[in-house]
């Protein structure tokens, strides 16, 4: 059988048959066959694939953006959060699905717009001009390829396009501006009066009962929190610094030693260039451009202007028309060519160099004056010396003594007297404190920590050696703990019958305020409710809903919440105020203003109120069309 | 039948078939190879008008930052005229209303912004269009043609702004209940966050609060 299917493979069909199977192949490639386990897509947006890379590189570029605008304070851990993982993601996602509907709807930028766009950007460009070694040097830096980055231009300008489609075409009718100034500005008048809680707690006694029933029911409120004291010995550099000894000699010898410099030398030459040309035989071109350049050399000693014969032999014309002035250099600020720093350091002041070589050609250099470094004296410098000296001295001493500090108080768990003896330090004692910390020291975590951990609180032992940070190291033991427990019943009675009395008062406030405004609803005048409750009303009141100047926010909100009064009738309204009580509200007037009567500035707000709204708003509304419309399957499992 | 016939039977068989159906055959690839070819042109055809039309726009989006609005609205002119096909068409004509608009010709307004409903091929660009327009009949007191413009399609993610305006349209009509619910219904339905829009519906809601 397998005899006769050879025979036949070798005929013409096999041939065609052979044909038939290459043709996947040439059209879609091998690689179609195997999953790409490395790089595993992270999310699908309507049949479009992210890849991994894709989305690590985002997250990265994430993290920088918020590392730069933290100015690099910020916790690391926050960069491992779902949330920020899933912000990046969603960037992605809005950005593919931009990219997928401009493809649908036919936006296109061409290859000539984007080159006209590189060539006019200012970043590859010098004097004005386009320079292609400075385009492909950024891109390098940037770690682009040159056709990755034109597809991101590419991508960019449509996006940009599409956007400008809406922001830049707004209009903002009449109708709108004085609707939205109106509204923005509008004042309400109102008066209100409050009725405070305080005046309504005396009225309840609660039962003694009821106090013991929240006193069983709310224990943990009423616990006082397991506490200890603690004993510790502190190893610092700080308090070896101060008793280490410097001498006056060691100080003086320090200063000898010390860079004293307020002010580097600067030194300020002339040069002329007789420039070599870096292609063909240089050997010969150097030595040509070293005969012209004595000459120049001899005309120089012979008593020539420098400034004459920079402007007419000097090829570095930045300077040839200044007189070949290259200005007041200090060494290494890499302002000039290696060589050249090194002659001009070389020169005494208001000599003529030799022909020198560098990587441009020969040049000739005349040092026109030096500016001497300026110094510090030992009076400036003294107190900053002697306190860097003493923290070296006691940053060794801590050093060496560390070691010892840790050995010693992990040998005699049972007490600080040997690290004490042994390294002279001093035994200091803490307040009382719980887990979630005291004062000073006690605040810090790690004190907490290892004071309330089983070898310290339990078996009663030396703490390890605890680094507050590198220069403070400390070992504690609790001396004294306190269990958790409750309160006493005598101790916490008068808070409890207060907030037993402020809550029943609250409650009949509200009962009372609501048939108040019932009242007033009903006719009886705000006057007549006010005398016959003892209440006083505060000051009317004219303000807009955003005057935050007004302490009583609840009042407000709810004032423009309410439906406007007729001159007649005023409206009337109530609004508890939390723990303070409830107020009464009566609204007499709507003041609503034309544009016409606003100020500018009022206007112009409206305005940029209403071009946000027409403009980027509806972007943001074709994004959620996008969105709303957009299959998008997540991958969890490879974010 | 054996299914291993020798060669040569095979091969009178293929030529017999071949002058049955050899012209239709071939016929049938030169006319497949023609809309390969013929939908390659096509294609480049539409890529090569495109990007002259997003060229066009490029310009007219910089004599407009350039001030100079009758340039600007020459170029818009042409995306409508010669590239009807493309989306900038579309955003030609937001862009000369636009134009139109703040120099007061608020009739060529009105024209262009009709022009983009009814033939822009981008759906987007008709919202916004239709969103505009209507604010421009509100503002002419043309209530109910503006009403029946927001309220033919409201979706496309600009649900809460067709909402929000018709409640507008039906605060100046005198119908405050069903305003007052058009206005939920767009605080339900706006994209997160869209601050500006909250507060500004929150506000016109607030504006019509009724008693109880």
């Amino acid at each position: 059988m397998l005899s006769t299917i050879r025979d036949k493979a070798t005929g013409w069909i096999a041939w065609v048959v052979v044909f038939l199977i290459t043709i996947p192949f040439a059209l879609w490639g091998v690689g179609s066959y195997f999953e790409d386990q490395a790089n595993p897509s992270v999310a699908e947006i309507n049949g479009d694939e992210i890849d991994s890379d894709v989305y690590k590189q985002a997250l990265e570029k994430q993290k920088q953006t918020l590392r730069q605008r933290a100015g690099g304070k910020i916790d690391p851990s926050l960069f491992d959060s779902p949330q920020f993982r899933r912000r990046a993601l969603d960037n992605i996602i809005e950005r593919r699905l931009l990219l997928q509907d401009a493809e649908d709807q036919g936006y296109q930028i061409g290859d000539d717009q984007i080159n006209e766009y590189i060539r006019s950007s200012s970043q590859f460009q010098r004097d004005g001009k386009f320079v292609q070694e400075l385009y492909i040097r950024a891109l390098r830096n940037a770690g682009y390829s040159s056709s990755g980055y034109e597809e991101s231009l590419r991508q960019d300008n449509v996006l940009q396009q599409i956007i400008n489609g809406f922001t830049q075409s707004t209009i903002i009718t009449k109708k709108e501006l004085e609707r939205m100034a109106r509204l923005q500005n509008q004042k309400r008048k109102f008066d209100y009066a409050v009725i405070s809680t305080k005046s309504f707690m005396d009225k309840f006694n609660p039962p003694p009962e009821d106090i013991k029933a929240a006193y069983d029911s709310n224990t943990s409120q009423y616990r006082i929190p397991e506490q200890v004291q603690v004993e510790y010995v502190r190893l610092a550099i700080n308090d070896l610094s101060k008793q280490v000894k410097v001498s006056k000699e060691q100080v003086v010898q320090a200063y000898e030693s010390a860079d004293r410099t307020v002010e580097a030398e600067k030194r300020r030459a002339r040069h002329i260039l007789i420039a070599v040309e870096a292609t063909g035989d240089s050997a010969t071109a150097f030595a040509d451009a070293e005969v012209q350049a004595k000459k120049i050399i001899k005309q120089l000693e012979d008593g020539a202007d420098f400034a004459k014969l920079a402007k007419v032999h000097s090829a570095d014309t930045a300077t040839a028309n200044k007189g070949g002035d290259l200005g007041f250099q200090e060494r290494g600020s890499g302002a000039l060519s290696p060589t050249l720093e090194t002659a001009i350091f070389a020169l005494k002041e208001g000599r003529i160099s030799k022909p020198i070589r560098s990587a441009f050609g020969v040049h000739v250099i005349k040092l026109d004056k030096i500016k001497k470094a300026k110094k510090k004296s030992f009076g400036e410098m003294r107190a900053r010396l002697e306190s860097d000296m003493r923290h070296k001295m006691a940053e060794a001493q801590f050093l060496e003594q560390a070691e010892q500090f840790g050995d010693l108080s992990y040998e005699h768990p049972e007490s600080l007297q040997p690290v004490v003896d042994e390294l002279g330090l001093k035994v200091k004692k803490s307040g009382w404190f719980s887990r979630s910390g005291g004062k000073g020291l006690a605040g810090n975590p790690k004190i907490i920590g290892a004071a309330f951990s089983e070898e310290v609180l339990v078996d009663k032992q030396n703490s390890e050696v605890i680094e507050l940070d590198s220069d403070n190291l400390i070992v504690l033991r609790v001396v004294a703990h306190r269990e958790s427990k409750l309160k006493p019943f005598k101790e916490v009675k008068d808070s409890i019958v207060a907030r037993l009395q402020s809550t029943q008062a609250r409650a009949e406030i509200s009962k009372l305020g609501g048939q108040f405004v019932a009242k007033l609803n009903s006719g009886v005048s705000w006057n007549e409710v006010l005398r016959q409750n003892k209440l006083s009303a505060q000051q009317s009141k004219t303000l807009a809903r955003d005057d935050y100047s007004f302490k009583k926010q609840d009042v407000l909100k709810r004032v423009f919440k309410m439906p406007r009064p007729t001159p007649k009738t005023p409206v009337y309204a109530g609004v508890a105020l939390g723990q303070e009580g409830f107020a009464l509200i009566r609204l007499k007037q709507v003041v609503d203003n034309t544009s016409d009567e606003l100020e500018k500035g009022a206007v112009a707000n409206a305005k940029a109120v209403l071009q946000t709204r027409g403009g980027a708003e509806y972007f943001s509304s074709y994004q959620k069309g996008l969105r709303d419309r957009a299959d998008v399957i997540i991958h969890e499992e490879n974010l | 039948m054996d299914p291993f016939e020798s060669e040569d039977e095979d091969l009178a068989k293929v030529k017999e078939w071949w002058k049955k159906n050899g012209s239709s055959a071939a016929a049938g690839v030169v006319i497949g190879v023609a809309l390969v070819f013929g939908n390659n042109w096509w294609g480049n055809y539409r890529t090569q008008r495109a990007e002259n039309a997003s060229k066009i726009y490029e310009q007219m989006m910089i004599q407009n930052a350039a001030k100079q609005p009758e340039a600007a609205q020459k170029l818009g002119g042409r995306l409508m005229k010669d590239f009807a096909a493309t989306p900038y068409a579309g955003k030609g004509a937001l862009f000369i209303a636009h134009l139109s608009y703040q120099s007061g010709d608020v009739e060529n307004a009105q024209r262009q912004l009709q022009w983009a409903v009814d033939n822009a091929i981008e759906p987007a660009t008709i919202h916004v269009a239709r969103l505009r327009l209507a604010r421009i009949l509100e503002d002419k007191g043309k209530l109910d043609a503006a009403l029946k413009l927001v309220r033919r399609e409201q979706t496309g993610g600009y649900t809460a702004q067709y909402l929000e305006l018709e409640a507008d349209l039906l605060v100046a009509q005198g119908d405050k209940s069903l305003a007052r619910k058009k206005y939920r219904k767009a605080l339900g339905s706006l994209a997160p966050g869209l601050t500006d829009a909250k507060t500004v519906i929150r506000m016109k809601l607030d504006d019509l609060a009724e008693a109880g």
